[in-house]
């Protein structure tokens, strides 16, 4: 897959996880490997970015001594969310236009 | 390799980062290694799992461009020559040498053409701080300083920082906001009190008045037309007015801006919320009336998980409107060249729908003999919008 889309992909795979509830990088991991395998390494920057997009917050809890930073979807993230539903909507149409061959109706 | 180890390692090894960066990223791998540990694996393996350290090293530097600045004068310096030559040069030491900073303030912006810098040094010095070296920024200098003192620019203003108005909430059944660029927040909060906090300086008039059981607040934007910029601030901070209500107010609350957002969340028994925006968003969250009307134009407007028990109306233009969890028996959604999407709370078979748009597919079937009636309007854009119960 296209490197470009497969970053976009992942982002948006990542963001729907923490959509579904607040998380922290080890969980996140694990909620998203169904879908995807993500390396730690790979995550961090996925994480990172939204956060500057302006998708996440974050807040710290402490947890078993140590401090677990949690991630939370804002407003602007859902809209991102919902921003890639439309688009897949639209690429379906495309799509299956196409394997029509360009056959009208 | 335990964990320690690891890090110390890779700590050595991102060294070159900016040191809050360099922080994160330790922290984020310590409490990675951490987790796995706690769900059963031994650290050796936990380390090893993360791959080869040098590798790892390389991706985390590849990722940040932005090194730890080595000689910030020269960064300034050359930043100031490339773009407008030695007279800024002076211009800016000039204006640093006579600004003094008292010590409990953050810092002082200076905003020249083509130059930021932030100053966060508690004695009034100057510093670059890594992420915001250099960015372009509109022609025309414009002086904003936590002083008392005006610029050398006749087009300046005072700055008097941000101001706080209270009432008490007891007698007061309607908010009248009415201001011109300000962000308009309303939030609740847990007091019997009203309390108005908004940033201020010498072009702005902030009139308050409580009248029949109304509070109003009017606010009035009096730069000259030369210094209406798109991108001022006060202190640093988009000009903002933000509200706070008892989260158990029952009245009406009316709030009008200009070319700013308006974000209310968190009130449950409000009789009626009524926005108006132009060019900017209107993000409501977790809120509950008999009446919602919202409008903005070439700006989204946004619902989550918003009820109103009479009518809900979201008008803007070329621009978007997204529900998330919407309730009400009356819906008028209306915008142009933009998507309708989201989800409604509720049974498709009880609305009356009447759901347009042009060049564009919209999943609902129009339909008559519903109790409650949604419609929803747009054009060249599709209409996606789900029932859920």
């Amino acid at each position: 897959m296209d490197t470009q889309m497969k970053k976009g992909l992942l982002d948006v795979c990542v963001l729907a996880v923490i959509a579904h509830s607040d998380s922290y990088g080890y969980q996140i991991i694990r909620d998203v490997s169904p879908c995807v395998k993500i390396s730690e390494s790979t995550l961090y920057p996925i994480l990172k970015r939204l956060q500057m997009g302006g998708c996440l917050t974050t807040y710290s809890v402490a947890h078993s001594g140590r401090l677990r930073k949690y991630y939370r979807i804002t407003p602007l993230g859902r809209e991102r969310l919902f921003a890639f539903r439309r688009e897949w909507e639209e690429m379906v149409r495309i799509h299956d236009f196409i394997l029509q061959e360009g056959k009208p109706g | 390799m335990n964990k320690e180890q690891f890090l110390k390692k890779l700590r050595r090894m991102i060294r070159a980062l900016p040191p809050d960066e360099l922080e994160r990223i330790l922290a984020y791998y310590r409490e990675m290694i951490e987790d796995k540990v706690e769900n059963g694996q031994a650290e050796e393996e936990a380390v090893d799992d993360l791959g080869d350290i040098r590798d790892l090293a390389r991706k985390i530097l590849s990722e940040n461009p932005n090194r730890r600045p080595k000689n910030i004068g020269k960064i300034v310096a050359i930043a100031v020559l490339s773009l407008f030559g030695v007279v800024l040069v002076a211009a800016i030491v000039g204006v640093a040498a006579f600004r003094r900073v008292p010590a409990e303030q953050k810092g002082t912006t200076v905003d020249l053409p083509g130059i930021h810098i932030h100053g966060t040094d508690s004695n009034g010095g100057f510093s670059a701080s890594g992420q915001d070296d250099v960015i372009v920024d509109l022609p025309g200098i414009h002086i904003d300083v936590n002083g008392a003192e005006n610029g050398k620019d006749a087009s300046a203003s005072e700055s008097f920082g941000t101001k706080t108005y209270t009432a008490k909430a007891d007698g007061i059944t309607a908010l009248s906001v009415s201001a011109e660029c300000k962000k308009v927040t309303v939030e609740p909060c847990d007091s019997d009190q009203i309390t108005v906090q908004y940033a201020t300086n010498s072009d702005q008039t902030y009139d308050f008045s409580v009248a029949g059981g109304t509070l109003t607040v009017k606010n009035t934007d009096n730069r000259s037309w030369n210094s209406l910029r798109s991108a001022w601030k006060i202190n640093g901070q988009a000009p903002f007015i933000t509200i706070r209500l008892p989260r158990k107010f029952a009245g009406a609350v009316s709030a009008e801006t200009t070319n700013s957002d308006i974000r209310i969340n968190g009130f449950q028994s409000l009789k009626s919320v009524a926005c108006r925006t132009t060019n900017s968003a209107i993000t409501i969250q977790d809120l509950s009336a008999q009446d919602l009307g919202f409008e903005t134009k070439n700006a989204a407007i946004n619902l989550q998980n918003v009820s109103a028990s009479q009518k809900l109306s979201a008008e803007t233009q070329n621009a978007q409107i997204g529900l998330e969890g919407v309730t009400s028996p009356d819906i008028s959604l209306n915008t142009t060249n933009a998507i309708i999407t989201g989800t409604i709370l509720g049974r498709e078979e009880d609305y009356t729908v009447s759901a347009h748009t042009t060049n564009a597919v919209s999943n609902l079937q129009n339909r008559t003999g519903g109790s409650k009636e949604l419609s929803i309007h747009t054009t060249n854009a599709i209409i996606s919008v789900n029932f859920e119960s």
